[in-house]
C-alpha cells in the first residue's frame, strides 16, 4: 500500500495537475491553428495578444471589482476587435501576404505592443488575490484539484469545443475552411475573403485573450509575460498538424500533461526543454504533425 | 435593354509589368453558348478571371445585365450572377462532394435553396449523388469537373464561365462533359467556354471568338470559324 502512494497518486495528480493546463494551452493553440490554418500566417503578436488580455481582465478586475472568470468575456471581446482591426489594418495591406513581410510585421506590432504595455503599467509584476486560489477539491484521500483550474479547465473546454463547431459547421468556418484549403477559388464562391480573414483572426486573438484572462488568477502578470505562451503554441501548431484546430486542441492537452510529468520526474526546469525536444522531434520526422491531418 | 448579358470593349490588362490583354472587344447575348478559343498564353484565361473580378482590367466597358462592374470585387459579382468554373477545377479538396456544392451556394440569395439546389445538381449529374460523402480530392478527373461545374451552378448563375473544361479528360469524358454543357446551356443559362480543344468547344457554341495575343482577331459561327483556313491550319493541324 505504501509503494503505491509513493508511485501512483503522484502520477495521477501530475496527470490531472497536466489536463488542468493543457486545456488552456489547447486554447492558445486553437487561436494559432486557426490563424496558421486561414491565412498561413505565423502569428508571432500570439503572445502579445495573451498578454494583453489578462491586462485587460487586471484592470476590469480593479476597476469593477468582477473576477477573470467572468471578465475574460471582456478580454476575448476586446481581443476579438483589436485582431479584426490588426489584420484590416496591417496584414491585409501587405503585398502578396509574403511569408517573411508577415513575421516581421507580427514580431515588430509585437514588440509595440509589450513596450507599450510596459510604458503605462509598468514593468513590475502584479498578481490578484482572489480566495478561491487557495480552494482546493479533495478526490479521494491522495489526489487534489485546485478550484481555480478546475474553473479555467472547464471554461477554456467549453470555449474550445464551441470554436471547433464554428468552424465545423457554420457558414463561417465553412468559407474559412475552403480559404485554408485553396485560396484561389474561394472569392469566386463568393466568400468576402478579406472579412472572413479577418473574422479568424479575430477569433484567433480573442482565444488568445480569454487564455490570458484564465491565467490571471494563477499567474503573474508582466508585460513579457506572453512569450512562453507564444513559443507553447508554435510547439502545438506543429504537433497538431499545421493548422489544424483540433489537432492543436489535443497537442495543448497532451503538452500540458507532457510537461508536468517531466516536472514530477526531472524537475521543473526541464519541462519547457521538452517542449522543445518535442518541437524538433516532430518537425524533422513527421512535418505534418502527430494529432491531426494538415488544414483538416 | 438590349439582350446582351455581357459585353467587353477594349479590355485591356496585366499582371505587374506583363500586359496578357491589348484589346478584347466582345459580347454574349442571353441564353448563348459562346466559346473562346486559342493557343496557351493568349489570353484566354485572363479574359475570365478580368469578368470575374479576379483580375483588374482598364477598358471602355465592361458591363453584365446592363451594369458597370469593372469596379465590383469577385464575391460581389458572383452575387451579380456570374459563376466562374477555374481551369484545374480548383475544387477544395478535403471537403466532401456535398460540402463542395454547399460552398458553390455561398451567396446569401441561394442558401435558403442549398437543398433543393444540390438535388438539382444529383439529377444533372448521377455519378455526384453516388459520391456525395466522398472528399473531392479523391475523385476521379471526369468526377471533379462535373463537381466544379455542378458547383458553379449551385449560385443559380445567368452567366457561367467555364475554362477549360476539358483539361486533361480522356476523349469520352470530354464527350460527357461537353453533353452536359449543352444540357445547361438548353436549360436557360448562358455560358461562356474557353477552349483549346477548339473542335468540341464550337460543335455546342452558337458563337466563337478567336483570341490571339491579347486580341480578338476573329469571331463568326462555328461553321465559319471551322471553314477558316488560318484556323485549320494554326489550331487542327489540317
Amino acid at each position: 500500500m505504501e509503494s503505491v502512494v509513493n508511485w501512483f497518486y503522484p502520477l495521477i495528480q501530475a496527470i490531472l495537475n497536466g489536463l488542468l493546463t493543457g486545456a488552456l494551452y489547447a486554447l492558445i493553440g486553437m487561436g494559432m491553428a486557426l490563424i496558421f490554418g486561414v491565412m498561413r500566417i505565423v502569428n508571432f503578436t500570439h503572445g502579445a495578444f495573451l498578454m494583453l488580455g489578462m491586462y485587460v481582465s487586471y484592470v476590469f478586475f480593479l476597476k469593477t471589482g468582477i473576477n477573470p472568470y467572468l471578465g475574460f468575456m471582456v478580454s476575448g471581446a476586446i481581443l476579438f476587435v483589436i485582431g479584426y482591426a490588426v489584420y484590416m489594418g496591417l496584414l491585409r495591406r501587405i503585398p502578396g501576404q509574403v511569408d517573411f513581410m508577415v513575421i516581421l510585421v507580427t514580431l515588430g506590432l509585437a514588440l509595440i505592443i509589450t513596450d507599450g504595455v510596459q510604458l503605462v503599467f509598468g514593468a513590475d509584476y502584479h498578481q490578484i488575490n482572489l480566495p478561491l486560489v487557495a480552494r482546493n477539491f479533495r478526490l479521494g484521500t491522495q489526489i487534489f484539484v485546485n478550484a481555480p483550474w478546475l474553473l479555467s479547465f472547464v471554461i477554456a473546454l467549453v470555449l474550445a469545443v464551441a470554436l471547433y463547431l464554428v468552424v465545423t459547421h457554420t457558414m463561417f468556418g465553412r468559407a474559412a475552411r475552403a480559404i485554408a484549403q485553396n485560396p484561389y477559388p474561394s472569392p469566386l464562391m463568393g466568400i468576402n475573403v478579406n472579412r472572413v480573414q479577418a473574422i479568424s483572426f479575430g477569433i484567433g486573438a480573442a482565444a488568445a485573450g480569454v487564455a490570458g484572462a484564465l491565467l490571471l488568477p494563477v499567474f503573474y502578470l508582466y508585460p513579457g509575460v506572453g512569450s512562453q505562451f507564444e513559443l507553447k503554441s508554435f510547439v502545438m501548431v506543429v504537433l497538431g498538424g499545421m493548422g489544424s484546430i483540433q489537432g492543436a486542441a489535443i497537442a495543448g492537452l497532451v503538452l500540458g500533461v507532457v510537461e508536468s510529468l517531466t516536472s514530477l520526474y526531472w524537475g521543473n526546469e526541464w519541462a519547457l526543454a521538452v517542449d522543445f525536444v518535442i518541437f524538433i522531434l516532430v518537425l524533422s520526422l513527421k512535418p505534418s504533425g502527430i494529432f491531426g491531418s494538415q488544414r483538416a | 435593354m438590349s439582350d446582351r448579358l455581357l459585353e467587353l470593349e477594349q479590355v485591356r490588362a496585366g499582371y505587374g509589368d506583363f500586359q496578357a490583354l491589348f484589346n478584347i472587344t466582345l459580347e454574349v447575348k442571353a441564353g448563348e453558348i459562346v466559346t473562346l478559343i486559342g493557343a496557351n498564353g493568349a489570353g484566354k484565361t485572363t479574359t475570365l478571371r478580368v469578368i470575374s473580378g479576379l483580375v483588374r482590367c482598364k477598358s471602355r466597358k465592361l458591363h453584365f445585365d446592363g451594369q458597370d462592374i469593372s469596379q465590383l470585387p469577385p464575391h460581389e459579382i458572383v452575387m451579380r450572377g456570374i459563376s466562374h468554373v477555374p481551369e484545374g477545377r480548383q475544387l477544395f479538396p478535403h471537403m466532401s462532394v456535398e460540402e463542395n456544392l454547399a460552398l458553390g451556394a455561398y451567396i446569401p440569395r441561394v442558401r435558403p435553396k442549398l437543398k433543393a439546389g444540390i438535388a438539382e445538381q444529383f439529377e444533372l449529374f448521377p455519378r455526384l449523388q453516388e459520391r456525395r460523402k466522398q472528399l473531392a480530392g479523391t475523385l476521379s478527373g471526369g468526377e471533379q469537373q462535373m463537381l466544379a461545374v455542378a458547383r458553379g451552378l449551385m449560385a443559380a448563375p445567368k452567366l457561367l464561365l467555364l475554362d477549360e473544361p476539358s483539361l486533361g479528360l480522356a476523349p469520352k469524358i470530354v464527350e460527357e462533359v461537353f453533353a452536359k454543357i449543352q444540357q445547361i446551356g438548353k436549360s436557360g443559362v448562358t455560358v461562356l467556354i474557353v477552349e483549346q480543344n477548339v473542335v468540341d468547344g464550337l460543335s455546342i457554341s452558337d458563337r466563337g471568338y478567336v483570341v490571339e495575343n491579347g486580341e480578338i482577331t476573329l469571331q463568326g459561327t462555328p461553321k465559319e470559324l471551322l471553314a477558316n483556313q488560318q484556323i485549320r491550319t494554326a489550331y487542327l493541324g489540317l
